[in-house]
């Protein structure tokens, strides 16, 4: 089960594996998040996700995360996934998934 | 992680588990069709990256899915095939055999993984060392061939590197396949050149977070690298998830210009750029095309397929029923209605039969698995036979060829054991030491007819004379040879003298006949001396559908299954006897007890004497007898419909029908009916 | 999210306090069945006889292209007039995955009865077995026997279940 971490405005914590059986619970989990912050006006300019505690990822979760990010950088909010273990961060770049994790889209 | 195709799978990734099933079932049923075709043979360029295709495919579908087991024997087999295919490795003879038991461990594992079966692990993994030591020794040997250390399919030095960009648009359902994608991207960055190798994840859209269904997969993937390998070597890597038009590949032409590319003066275009590869099929590492059916077929589940072929029942019934009604029509004023009522049974009779079509499949499936069971019998036997095969793509319905091919395995192994002879006795009765097997399939009219043929010694009239004299079946010694020959088939004929390891196994043709009959077929015998037997197995095209008569009795009808009628007569009162207290019918000859269906179903009717009522003459299960009905109705096509999906079995009753009144009628099960007569 | 949660409950509340039953007549009796049960009810159709089937089962007919096993409640429970003409009403069931046609004196309406006013049936007094009655209502001063027409279909007495797929062909021969 991903469980939510500490809860700020701000900081979103994963914690567990962020995989395509656990999607559904994942994203509940971030449509919670993402409906103030997604507010008018926005009620932060930066959220960070931290994938230090994420024990394993596929397609499927860094999909999720990655419109997550998308949808809050649209409203103006800069958004990013950082702090993950090796292991996974090897899995994100390996998947493609760097470029939209860190800053945006990447251009074509 | 939690592994993809594991225990967890839930209903719905079952079925695209299937998906992978079948495709590696068609991919060992290809290579063993290519091992077997070799013989002892060197298999040439072509034959060898076949066969390395159906091993990678298997490998890298059993990646994705989940089946890890599945990729050891693959993975070793496809190192091998590598090895020889690079010349690395000398050819063997032996390894044909070798290929094929792989083939066969890797089929385990599949029927394990898909019906539960045992696996051996022990035979795998001894086939899997098996391989390896190959390799290893082969390796050893070629002293002068460069030992290639990448795991991977490494294409030969000498090619040099092309760099291409790659688009992958996948179905939105792919992760509900809980297909792996790290897996895929993992294998495409080993074909790169080191440190080439880039992959970008795109967001297609962004729609509303919240209202996102996160199971749907709205990534696009964009590859760049730089590789050796060729375009359909890359597409290889796709082959599960992605179809034609998911996965585009542009190689760079800056880079360098290659061959095949000069030839055709400008850089290949992504959708065409295959063909450039398809021309040059000698090219190295040049795989055989993907399937050109695959493109233009696709996948339904059977059970919607005979969801369709219910309906379509429905439809004849319905329309049955119509025509019936219209008959009490006065022509002249409904000519309209009527002209309408012939177009639908034309219409209707033509969708019956493209959907019946669906459901054909052609009786190669059955064919392809005899090539090796003669090969090994043969061997065993110490008999050189050439197997034939003609009509493979006769097409029957899918239920039959399920249900048809035990039936012929054991004709085959007979003819092998008992029909060919020894090259040596060929030799001495002047024939060719070789002997010949023909499986043939044809379609002649509503039927489909298989016949086993060989070229051996023939059946021997005494010896099966006495041979059934001696388990007391009935015989005489003026019997035809047509009648001698379908002693065979009576139950009992097969002794534990004639039981031998191949075609014996405690079962006779009695078998064969019984399972034929059960799907509505028949068995022919003809046997010449000296020039050997014809087999011929005439099947209905179809179980759904069933060659009737229609009968009456009281206010009741029924169905006898055309198959098992011989004829039909109204008796003479000299031909009528009793015997034992039970009433028989004398025939040409032969006392056939009289079944009376009134009293075995307990009905009511005013024909109670055979004389008075009609009589079927029948022949089932090597059993017959005289079925007395009130009167003959009609002869017709008729859908077979259960009884037991609503209720329980009826005695008697090998399923139902609707008429064209809409009322339901037995259809009867004959050597049911022979038990409960003999019950009364 | 909450909100709509307690009207989800709400709803399954007030489904369990009253069930919709399909009432009719077998003799002077009156019986009930869970409504959600009954596919449709139609006309006495001929139906085709079974050779060695208890009389209660009529035999099947064609109901649009499936074939379904017609029992005569009547004849079974030994109640009222086992006749057949135009008014003859046969409830077709659907339950355990199987299609079934049963034939009653009468079909009369379909009544809501609240939860709480189903009592225990007694251990005698319907012609109908206690194991098939799941209680007693009361509509208009008339007794109502709620039947458990599952349990009823799915029962040896009625033979219309095969009780093990397997010894099917036994059972058949010791009758």
């Amino acid at each position: 089960m991903p469980k939510k971490g500490f809860v700020n405005d701000v900081n979103i914590t994963l914690d567990g594996d962020c995989t395509m059986e656990r999607v559904t619970d994942l994203h509940a989990l971030l449509a919670e998040r993402c409906a103030p912050l997604t507010g008018t006006p926005p009620s932060a300019a930066v959220v960070h996700v931290d994938l230090a505690r994420v024990t394993g990822i596929d397609a499927c979760g860094c999909q999720l995360l990655a419109l997550f990010l998308e949808q809050l950088r649209r409203q103006g909010i800069a958004a990013s996934a950082e702090n993950a273990e090796p292991e996974i961060r090897e899995r994100v770049e390996l998947l493609g998934f760097c470029a939209l994790f860190s800053g945006g889209q990447p251009q074509p | 992680m939690t592994t993809a195709g594991g225990e967890q799978s839930g209903v719905d990734l079952k079925r695209f588990n299937e998906v992978f099933f079948e495709e590696c079932a068609e991919n060992l049923a290809q290579m063993e069709q290519i091992l077997i075709s070799l013989g002892d043979r060197e298999p040439d360029q072509e034959e060898m990256n076949a066969i390395f295709r159906a091993a990678h495919s298997i490998k890298g579908g059993a990646g994705i899915f989940g089946f890890e087991d599945m990729t050891v024997v693959t993975h070793v087999m496809e190192s091998l095939l590598d090895r020889l295919r690079n010349h690395e490795i000398a050819f063997a003879p032996g390894m044909i055999d070798l290929f094929l038991e792989a083939g066969d461990a890797i089929a385990m594992q599949l029927a394990g993984h898909r019906d539960g079966k045992p696996v051996q692990q022990e035979a795998i993994d001894r086939v899997r060392a098996r391989l390896q030591q190959t390799i290893d020794g082969g390796t050893s040997q070629a002293s002068t061939a460069p030992v290639s250390q990448t795991q991977t399919q490494a294409p030969p030095a000498g090619e040099l590197p092309t760099s291409y960009r790659l688009a992958f648009t996948p179905e939105p359902e792919i992760f509900m396949r809980r297909v792996r994608m790290e897996s895929i991207i993992a294998e495409l960055a080993d074909l790169a050149e080191a440190g080439t190798f880039r992959c970008e994840a795109r967001l297609a859209e962004v729609p509303d977070f919240a209202g996102f269904d996160p199971e749907c997969c709205i990534t696009r993937w964009e590859f760049a690298l730089v590789s050796r390998a060729n375009r359909d070597q890359l597409a290889d890597v796709f082959m599960f998830v992605a179809d034609e038009d998911q996965l585009k590949i542009e190689e760079q032409p800056a880079e360098r210009r290659t061959q095949a590319q000069d030839a055709q003066g400008e850089p290949a275009l992504p959708v065409e750029g295959r063909r450039a590869y398809d021309r040059n099929e000698t090219a190295p590492g040049a795989f055989g095309r993907r399937c050109g059916e695959a493109e233009s077929s696709i996948r339904v589940n059977v059970t919607k397929v005979d969801q369709l072929v219910n309906q379509v029942g429905e439809l004849l019934i319905t329309q049955a029923m119509l025509s019936q009604v219209s008959v009490g029509l006065d022509p002249m004023l409904h000519q309209s209605l009527q002209r309408g009522l012939a177009q639908l049974e034309r219409n209707t009779r033509d969708l019956q039969a493209s959907v019946m079509s669906i459901r054909l499949v052609p009786i190669s499936i059955v064919f392809s698995r005899f090539p090796r069971l003669v090969r090994e019998i043969a061997a065993k036997l110490g008999k050189q036979v050439e197997l034939k095969t003609a009509g493979d793509s006769t097409e029957l319905d899918r239920g039959l060829i399920e249900k048809i091919s035990d039936p012929l395995t054991h004709l085959v192994r007979n003819a092998l054991d008992h029909g060919l002879e020894s090259p040596e006795k060929r030799v001495a009765a002047g024939k060719n030491p070789v002997g010949t097997l023909q499986l043939s399939a044809s379609q002649v009219g509503g039927r489909i007819v298989i016949d086993v043929i060989d070229d051996g010694a023939g059946l021997n009239r005494e010896r099966i004379l006495a041979k059934a004299a001696e388990n007391g079946i009935p015989c005489s010694e003026t019997m035809s040879d047509e009648e001698v020959w379908q002693l065979i088939f009576a139950p009992g004929f097969s002794t534990a003298s004639e039981i031998t390891d191949l075609s014996g196994r405690g079962v006779g043709m009695d078998v064969v006949l019984k399972n034929v009959q059960a799907i509505g077929g028949r068995v022919q015998i003809a046997s010449e001396p000296g020039k050997g037997v014809r087999v011929t197995i005439s099947l209905p095209l179809t179980l759904a559908i069933l060659d009737g008569l229609s009968v009456a009795v009281g206010e009741e009808k029924f169905i006898v299954p055309l198959n098992v009628v011989i004829e039909s007569l109204q008796p003479k009162a000299e031909q009528l006897k009793t015997v034992n207290g039970r009433e028989v019918v004398q025939v040409r000859g032969e006392y056939l007890p009289i079944l009376k269906l009134h009293s075995i179903f307990n009905l009511e009717t005013c024909v109670t004497e055979p004389c008075r009522g009609i009589l079927v003459l029948v022949e089932a299960d090597g059993e017959r007898g005289a079925v007395m009905v009130d009167a003959l109705l009609d002869e017709q096509q008729v859908v077979v419909k259960s009884i037991e999906t609503n209720y329980r079995r009826v005695e008697g009753s090998a399923g139902a029908t609707i008429l064209g009144d809409g009322r339901v009628a037995l259809i009867l099960d004959l050597p049911e009916l022979f038990s409960m007569h003999k019950q009364l | 999210m909450q909100e709509t949660a307690q009207n989800g409950s709400e709803q399954l509340g007030v489904a369990q306090a009253a069930a919709e039953y399909l009432t009719f007549t077998l003799g002077s009796e009156s019986y009930g069945i869970d409504i959600l049960k009954v596919q449709e009810i139609r006309g006495y159709d001929s139906v085709t006889r079974i050779a060695n089937t208890p009389a209660f089962i009529k035999g099947v007919i064609n109901l649009r292209g499936v074939i379904v096993p017609i029992v005569d409640l009547r004849i079974k429970f030994n109640v009222g007039e086992a006749t057949y003409h135009e008014f003859t009403v046969v409830i077709i069931i659907n339950v355990l995955g199987k299609v079934v046609g049963i034939v009653v004196d009468g079909v009369s309406d379909v009544v809501a009865l609240p939860r709480e006013s189903i009592k225990p049936a007694p251990e005698l007094g319907a012609s109908l077995d206690t194991r098939y009655i799941t209680g007693l209502g009361t509509l208009n001063d008339q007794m109502l026997i709620l039947v458990d027409i599952e349990k009823l279909i799915g029962s040896d007495e009625l033979q219309i279940v095969d009780s093990a797929a397997d010894n099917s062909q036994s059972e058949v021969v010791n009758q």
